[in-house]
């Protein structure tokens, strides 16, 4: 399934999914998410997850690979020294999800008659903490990112800011 | 993310006092800041707040949503918290929504420039009558007083008065915070305002010399009578509400006035106000206006003795006004004190080598329009 008119060139369509990929988990916890606009790009952050008190500033980073289905274990991912940087300067915790979609683009989403389906997944790493100068971040295939980690990620932001209940 | 320029550095701690003034709740503080609640809305204030201009964008917008303000409001109160905002709201049924006729609008922001400039003289020399003798520090106030953007609804032009440029604020016994001149300003423009409305309850013609004195002292003159009724002079505009958003830098004020609606009707009633107080009688005594400073009493059992001290003006000049106290005036200044409340004494002050006192008064009373926490005024 494909369109005959495309706008967007590959590089940019795999980006333009990866960020609907995190906004579909954010909708599926009942949490806002919030898209800086391309130019503004300028703190290495694609956008800010909408948590409870304080909102989780997240960069999205999308990637295709042939056999998405033998994924396994750890590998790594380059990190731009800038990025991390600025990613350091960020006040509130602050991570890098790593979407990954099948290589084809007829296989991006899969269209069954009663179900629409992505064929990949997103993990995630924490990246404010990272050491200054870090040029390559190892990445876990085990540390999905579903709406129980917007979960985890609210009560490490709240524990900042004293004991909340509820 | 665009922010108007000249914005200050965030400063967290005062807008969370801020905060707390309108109503949101402290719930907690950890490592990296404070969280706030309002009803069931949470918002952390990170003490880091300066360093991160998105995390900062971010606390706005939260605070903005939850409040019903406009985000430029509450960013303003967050990158300049020491300023106060003088809004001017001009209400008129057949008003076209959105829009103003130029010259009621520059009457508005002509009088709004006069109003100041006349608060910022009396604050220094309280006089029923200024004509020309405006002082020039007053007139700098006014001219320096910021425009920012019209906001939606009737017409309404918001005005921030920076706190603390023209003097350094000076602190007294490391507790209690000198108010800038400019805070004074406001203050009197907001407590002659309140006084004057209130004083056209009556008949203007039978209102005591001694009360018109009295309330000069807080800054009630001519020149700001004239004003008011010169704001209203547009046959469109049917009453102006003047609202005041106080800083929080100096303290929690609660004890002043928040706003003043002065209708259309009360023109005629200004005018006449303007006239009394443009034929000063004798006075017999002396007015003295401002905030509480200290109170306190002589450890002296045999003979307690309660005071307060009062920061006011003596011939133009800054002066510390020791007043001597009653058990029960000391109890009702406590309250005044911790409300920020405005001041005025009346009666013959005695000048000593220790400095400017008054040990009996004929009468002192604070101005203040919102309630005062329990057993108030």
């Amino acid at each position: 399934m494909s369109n005959r008119y495309p706008v967007l060139p590959t590089n940019k369509a795999i980006s333009r999914l990866g960020v609907a990929y995190v906004r579909k988990v954010c909708a599926h916890a009942h949490v806002g998410f919030t898209e800086e606009s391309a130019d503004e790009d300028h703190l290495a952050v694609d956008g800010a997850i909408r948590t409870r008190g304080a909102s989780t500033p997240v960069q999205i980073k999308a990637t295709t690979t042939k056999s998405i289905k033998k994924v396994a274990g750890t590998f790594k991912v380059d990190v731009d020294p800038d990025w991390v940087e600025k990613w350091r300067q960020n006040i509130n915790p602050t991570y890098l999800i790593l979407v990954l979609l099948a290589k084809k683009s007829s296989s991006w989403v899969v269209y069954d008659p009663t179900a629409t389906t992505v064929p990949g997944f997103a993990i995630w790493e924490r990246v404010d903490t990272l050491a200054e100068g870090t040029t390559s971040l190892t990445m876990d295939r085990a540390q999905r990112f579903t709406p129980l980690t917007i979960n985890d990620w609210t009560e490490i932001l709240q524990a900042g800011y004293g004991p909340v209940s509820a | 993310m665009t922010v108007g320029a000249g914005v200050g550095r965030p400063d967290p701690e005062t807008f969370r006092i801020w905060l707390l003034l309108a109503g949101w709740e402290d719930v907690s503080r950890g490592p990296r800041g404070a969280m706030l609640r309002w009803g069931d809305e949470l918002v952390a204030i990170p003490d880091r707040l300066a360093e991160d201009h998105r995390a900062a964008w971010d606390v706005a917008e939260r605070v903005a949503e939850t409040m019903g303000e406009s985000r430029d409001f509450v960013w303003k109160r967050l990158s300049s918290p020491r300023s106060d905002r003088v809004q001017f709201r001009l209400v008129g049924e057949n008003l076209p929504s959105g829009r103003l006729p130029l010259g009621a609008a520059s009457d508005a922001l002509k009088n709004a420039r006069k109003l100041l400039s006349a608060s910022g003289t009396s604050v220094k020399s309280p006089t029923r009558y200024i004509g020309r003798r405006y002082l020039p520090e007053a007139q700098l106030v006014a001219r320096e007083a910021e425009l920012a953007h019209t906001e939606d609804g009737s017409f309404i032009f918001p005005l921030y008065v920076s706190l603390g440029t023209t003097e350094e604020p000076l602190r007294y016994d490391g507790d209690v915070v000198f108010e800038p001149y400019e805070r004074q300003v406001t203050r009197a423009l907001s407590n002659a305002l309140a006084r004057s409305v209130a004083m056209l309850d009556g008949d203007v013609d039978r209102i005591p010399e001694s009360d018109l004195d009295a309330a000069s002292a807080v800054g009630v003159s001519r020149e700001l009578c004239v004003a008011v009724d010169d704001l209203l002079r547009h046959e469109l505009i049917e009453k102006v509400e003047v609202s005041f958003d106080w800083s929080a830098a100096y303290g929690a004020a609660t004890g002043l006035t928040r706003s003043v609606t002065i209708p259309r009707e009360s023109r005629s009633q200004y005018r006449r106000l303007a006239n009394r107080l443009g034929k000063p009688a004798v006075q017999q005594t002396s007015v003295f206006s401002g905030s509480l400073l200290q109170i306190g009493h002589s450890s002296d059992e045999a003979e307690p003795a309660f005071f307060c001290v009062l920061d006011t003006y003596d011939e133009s000049i800054r002066t510390e006004l020791r007043i001597s106290l009653t058990p029960d005036e000391h109890q009702r200044a406590i309250r005044w004190y911790d409300a920020r409340a405005t001041v005025v004494v009346q009666g013959q002050p005695v000048r000593s080598v220790s400095g400017l006192s008054m040990p009996k008064h004929d009468r002192i009373e604070a101005w203040v329009t919102e309630p005062l926490p329990p057993g108030g005024n």
